[in-house]
């Protein structure tokens, strides 16, 4: 059983990620702009940063991969032996929690302003400023979506299952998001948000690029906080939608008829939504330096003296 | 606020006398505001790639001149010049730097005319 339900996730995951992947890769191939015209400062900039967050895609991508085979494999001898299903629930935010320590030794090892002269721009920047922009209040949205719902599930469940109390008897069904699924998830997600926030500082405090314009040098901050939100909003949305399906599949057969089977009916269809929805935002690209921009030799002249 | 200090780090001025130096003169000149925010400390010792004591000694010097007062939770605010030049004497300024430039001066030979001319008046 346990087989065919991580086929079935795997395909839920694999094959939607390949689709999204291969046309966003076409879309920034196409669109993109060459280092050339950029001064050596920014390309290297960006080629760390562009580096860093391939690599904590990928990890973020492998590690539940890794985490189901680990665990997946000998699910049903778990099972067996009553030891809880937990790790295989948290393997998305274990991606996310992964994926934002790579960001972070990324933001920790941004390339350092070298040479006998050097120029800062006297702006004030703070974490409050790089705060406001569409993907953290995404993340938030999603983020307190998510904590709402497993703290439902775990008021709503019996552990790691449903149970409905009927006059004839009672019927138990699982595997349901219950505290079981939901405290260790909700640690996870309270420590990928702390990890979140320790990255966004360190992109605030985080040296600014050797003859980068403002404009640009907002740009690739802005940039590297979206990298950190995408994978706390995907690893939630993707935890969320998996919860909602096995959840919802679980409370269909707890009740099987009435209207608390059409609401876990719905869930259960909304779950697969949501996972396709976190699996699009993580192969969405961060924002990018325009395609025409400042040149080398008026990114240099930009600069006051 | 977009005005930029430039460190010659193989200059004989010390670097935190450099960072003093061009946020004096950015405040003097109305490139920076009264009330402006200069950036925190670690920020602008980064961007410059220098240790946290060169910028937090320059500010203290900038504070002890009546350039700047820092707060608490608040940050270090550009106050109002003790002395403000004003526009006729900026202007003179300005028209001095160019002249001199004009006259194939290199910016620290300025720099030292201006302290002669001022050691000349006592």
């Amino acid at each position: 059983m346990f087989a065919g339900a991580a086929l079935l996730l795997l395909l839920f995951v694999l094959v939607p990620l390949v689709v999204v992947a291969v046309v966003v890769g076409t879309v920034l191939v196409t669109s993109s702009r060459p280092d050339v015209s950029l001064s050596s400062e920014v390309a290297g900039a960006r080629r760390h940063a562009v580096t860093t967050g391939a690599l904590s895609t990928l990890v973020a991508v492998a590690t539940p991969f890794f985490v189901l085979a680990a665990f997946g494999a000998s699910y049903a001898l778990r099972l067996s032996f009553g030891l809880p299903f937990r790790p295989v629930a948290c393997a998305p935010l274990a991606g996310a929690f992964v994926g934002l320590v790579v960001l972070l030794v990324g933001e920790l090892t941004w390339p350092r302003p070298t040479g006998a002269s050097r120029t800062a721009l006297l702006q004030d920047r703070s974490m409050r400023t790089l705060l406001d922009s569409g993907w953290v209040r995404l993340t938030v949205v999603a983020v307190a979506v998510a904590t709402v719902a497993l703290v439902i599930g775990g008021l709503v469940g019996d552990g790691q299952s449903i149970t409905h109390v009927r006059p004839g008897g009672a019927t138990s069904a699982g595997p349901f998001p219950g505290w079981g699924f939901a405290a260790p998830q909700l640690v996870m997600l309270a420590l990928c948000l702390g990890l979140a926030v320790a990255c966004v500082g360190a992109t605030s405090r985080r040296s600014a690029v050797v003859r980068a314009d403002a404009e640009t040098d907002d740009l690739l901050r802005r940039a590297s906080v979206a990298r950190v939100g995408r994978l706390v909003l995907a690893s939630a949305l993707v935890t969320l939608g998996a919860d909602l399906f096995f959840g919802g599949l679980a409370a269909q057969s707890a009740y099987p008829e009435g209207g608390w089977h059409t609401v876990a009916a719905s869930v259960t269809l909304a779950g697969p939504l949501l996972l396709l929805l976190g699996l699009v935002a993580l192969a969405l690209p961060a924002p990018r330096l325009p395609a025409v921009h400042l040149t080398p030799t008026s990114t240099a002249s930009s600069m006051p003296a | 606020m977009t005005v930029a200090i430039t460190l010659d780090m193989l200059a004989a001025t010390p670097p935190y006398e450099q960072v003093r130096s061009q946020i004096a003169g950015h405040i003097r000149t109305g490139s920076i505001r009264t009330g402006e925010k200069l950036p925190v400390v670690r920020a602008l010792a980064a961007d410059l790639g220098v240790a946290t004591n060169t910028v937090a000694r320059a500010y203290r010097e900038l504070e002890a001149g009546g350039l700047v007062t820092t707060r608490r939770r608040v940050g270090t605010i550009v106050q109002a010049p003790p002395a403000p030049a004003g526009p006729a004497l900026q202007q003179a300024a300005t028209t001095f730097v160019r002249d001199a430039r004009n006259a194939g001066l290199a910016d620290e030979e300025v720099v030292d005319l201006v302290r002669g001319a001022l050691i000349d008046l006592g």
